[in-house]
């Protein structure tokens, strides 16, 4: 335990801060960087005409760093929207096309967040923003972290897809299908190889 | 008031069943042609919803149609007719009957299998299955448009076959079905 009296000396000689010697603190170390392995998902729920569906992505890439006792850390998710299928070929061909996700024009969705706090029943929030269609605003993601060696997180977030224009025109008409989209994923997380 | 059918005469229920299931036909087919090629939006998924209740409101009305024709006496043929315009006739009128009923069965199954729930408008009859079977959504498709074209060519053969009575054999068969046209002289 050489690192508290080196701590002390960084505090008591501030001009040898930069000696070599000094380890980081396990407080502030950088968590190491996981991807969500099998047993992932991402979902999203919404209805229209009062008929609820739930569509899933495929395909998308997590590179989570969370560290749970300083609530820190890092989330990067880039998703694949034409990975996202609600199993009715007619209705997804209108979720990838021009007036929701358009992805030809825009394929991936991203979702980014390095600010993170505690709530008092033990979940976290992240402080995100989420990136669609060209729009980026801020999407807080409520989350439950399970530590352990391939650490889980449960989470949901809620999406105002008509500030991402998603489902423009008249799909636009939130009493057919409302504005509020919620989104839950589960990452099963491992270490980035 | 002649409600029930006689050896000589439709009576008024059948008469309504007839041209009520024409007119829905008519319209149902002529939808059902257009309606594909139309650009997605809310109103293309109302068309859809119209076009498979009002199918379904053809397969119940084809049902209760079958069940009076079976209850009581059909208006006979003219005396004279051949024997193969009979044979013709019933084929016809048989293949009519059943293609009002394989067009909203396959139809419906069609729905089914693309995972839709089966509405009649704001009524749901049945629930979605849940996934896509996209095997039976092929075979169901197939069915629903052969079964679309066959009845577009029965149906013309059934209204030159009328026309034909009318104009050329001078009979009362389609002024017996279609009462507000004089019969011929």
């Amino acid at each position: 335990m050489r690192l508290i009296p080196a701590l002390l000396s960084c505090l008591a000689l501030p001009a040898f801060a930069s000696t070599p010697t000094v380890a980081p603190a396990p407080a502030t170390a950088t968590p190491a960087v996981l991807i969500a392995g099998d047993g992932s998902l991402l979902e999203f729920h919404s209805s229209y005409d009062e008929e609820s569906f739930t569509g899933r992505f495929e395909r998308f890439e997590a590179r989570i760093a969370f560290d749970p006792a300083s609530a820190s850390g890092h989330f990067d998710v880039a998703i694949d929207l034409a990975s996202a299928g609600t199993e009715n070929d007619e209705r997804d061909e209108v979720l990838l096309g021009a007036e929701f996700f358009h992805v030809l024009a825009m394929p991936k969705a991203r979702y980014q967040a390095t600010r993170f706090s505690r709530l008092a029943d033990g979940r976290f929030i992240a402080e995100g923003t989420l990136s669609l269609r060209g729009v980026t605003r801020a999407v807080p993601l409520t989350f439950a972290w399970t530590a352990g060696p391939s650490p889980r997180l449960e989470g949901s977030a809620t999406v105002p897809r008509l500030a991402f224009q998603v489902g423009t025109g008249d799909w636009a008409d939130t009493a057919l299908m409302p504005d509020a989209v919620e989104v839950r994923t589960r990452l099963q997380l491992q270490p980035a190889p | 008031m002649p409600y029930r059918n006689t050896r000589e005469h439709w009576g008024h229920v059948s008469i309504a069943l007839h041209w009520l299931t024409a007119g829905l036909v008519l319209g149902l087919l002529l939808v059902g042609f257009l309606m594909e090629s139309l650009p997605n939006s809310p109103f293309k998924r109302d068309v859809y919803v119209w076009h498979k209740s009002f199918g379904l409101i053809v397969g119940a009305l084809t049902l209760l149609r079958i069940g009076w024709r079976l209850a009581q006496p059909a208006p006979a043929l003219p005396t004279g007719t051949p024997a193969w315009k009979r044979l013709a006739a019933h084929t016809g009128h048989a293949g009519l009957y059943l293609l009002l009923l394989l067009m909203p069965i396959s139809g419906a199954l069609y729905n089914y299998a693309a995972n839709f729930r089966t509405p009649l408008f704001d009524l749901t009859v049945l629930e979605r299955a849940g996934s896509v079977d996209r095997e039976l959504r092929a075979i169901a498709g197939a069915l629903h448009e052969w079964g679309a074209w066959l009845l577009v060519a029965l149906l013309l053969a059934h209204t030159a076959a009328a026309l034909s009575h009318h104009y050329r054999l001078k009979d009362t068969v389609l002024h017996r079905m279609a009462p507000w046209i004089r019969p011929p002289r």
